[in-house]
């Protein structure tokens, strides 16, 4: 679904009323109907997985079993196979993908290990379908955290200046969304850049990536702010998702910026615990870049492009941890433009890192397939 | 936001005429491009 329709622009309208008319006891259920409805009237057989899943999960933590972390690793395992699964019949035949199981599967394993962490209050099933199918975030994010959502769900109280400041958001995100992304980014700019006059060639690679990279961050922190905005209308606290990602200093930093909420799920259920039983925190990262890589697209270039990220990752903190010694202070501007020059130099390399992460993993990719072929 | 942001120049009065003429400025050519089409999200072409 495109989000500049009249469709989806209902939805959204249709959500804030309801989400305003019933009062806080029913909330929950109107919240929980709303988002399936979406789901079952858009794709009815993507509205049944997600559904299943849910109630699968809810059932099985529900029942105690998710306390054994045997259990819950089976849950989880099973859920993302699902996942991994739609993932591949998409790469290999095209084949779209059931409607929000990205963000959904993300969502529910947060849950399932939440629960078997016991974090979570006790609450109802609809309170946890609610919270796997609200609306706002269900196609494209933030991944906002099930505590956080069952305290606004129960606590909610109307504020006028936390709507105005919610519908404020929204209307800059879509201001952003078709001004910047889609007649900018996507019109002057890709025109400008990818130009059929340009050399082919590992150069053009470069200029597609360019493109690439901006058109993601336009587009999607627009979308993320549309997200945020519509919660916010409706009296729920959604994450950031990004913080001025091109500004990062260091690839560490881009990805601390860069689709936080994604980044940070993937620390608190990836990293810490393999970097914890493996004590390996190098494998932690390259694994938790290869799952980032993965969720892509699942093939070979993306997880080249996680270990070429993870490279990058493990070389910078070796050398942080070399200390280099510092002449003495030169005082006032002297140091403020010695500042000001490292830092942009430091923004300058972690870019041209970033933007040459495609270019190469697509010719390392055509090599290792020519390779064994 | 965008009150506060021009109230740190202007008196209240201009600060809530800006930003009502920035707002509905920023509409205007929202609607004139929303024609583009809006490319599927998320098109990783590498």
């Amino acid at each position: 679904m495109e989000f500049v329709s009249l469709d989806y622009l209902a939805w959204l309208i249709l959500f804030q009323i309801l989400v305003w008319t019933v009062g806080n006891r029913m909330l929950p259920w109107c919240l929980c109907g709303i988002g399936f409805s979406f789901v079952m009237i858009n794709a009815p057989l993507s509205g049944a997985i997600l559904l299943a899943q849910a109630l699968i999960s809810y059932w099985f933590t529900e029942s105690g079993r998710a306390g054994h972390g045997r259990y819950a690793l089976l849950l989880i395992v099973g859920i993302s196979s699902v996942f991994l699964a739609f993932k591949y019949r998409t790469s290999t035949s095209g084949i779209a993908l059931p409607l929000g199981i990205s963000y959904y599967t993300f969502r529910l394993i947060h849950y399932i290990q939440e629960r078997f962490r016991n974090n979570i209050r006790k609450h109802t099933l609809i309170e946890s379908l609610a919270y796997l199918s609200f609306l706002p975030t269900l196609l494209i994010g933030p991944i906002n955290r099930f505590p956080e959502f069952l305290t606004d769900v129960r606590r909610r109280t109307w504020n006028t200046a936390r709507f105005s400041r919610g519908l404020e958001r929204v209307f800059y995100g879509y201001a952003q969304l078709i001004i910047l992304g889609n007649f900018v980014v996507n019109h002057v700019v890709r025109d400008w850049l990818i130009n059929p006059a340009r050399p082919d060639g590992f150069m053009a690679l470069v200029f597609r990536s360019m493109h690439m990279w901006l058109d993601l961050y336009v587009r999607f922190s627009a979308y993320s702010s549309i997200a945020i905005g519509v919660s916010l209308m409706a009296g729920f606290h959604v994450q950031e998702n990004f913080n001025y990602p091109f500004l990062a200093t260091n690839i560490k930093s881009f990805w601390q910026r860069w689709h936080m909420s994604l980044t940070q799920w993937c620390r608190d259920y990836i990293f810490v615990p393999v970097s914890s039983v493996t004590r390996r925190p190098y494998l932690a990262i390259g694994l938790t870049m290869v799952v980032i890589g993965v969720w892509h697209e699942l093939s070979l270039r993306y997880i080249l492009w996680g270990l070429y990220h993870t490279a990058g990752i493990i070389i910078h903190g070796k050398w942080s941890a070399i200390k280099i010694r510092r002449g003495p202070d030169m005082g006032g501007w002297a140091d403020r433009v010695t500042c000001m020059v490292s830092d942009g130099v430091s923004i300058g390399v972690t870019l041209v890192f970033v933007v040459l992460s495609f270019p190469i993993t697509h010719v390392l990719n055509d090599m290792l397939k020519r390779l064994f072929q | 936001m965008t009150y506060s942001f021009f109230l740190r120049f202007f008196s209240p009065r201009a600060a809530a005429w800006m930003t009502a003429v920035w707002l509905s400025g920023l509409f205007m050519v929202m609607v004139m491009l929303a024609s583009f089409d809006e490319p599927v999200f998320i098109y990783l072409d590498f």
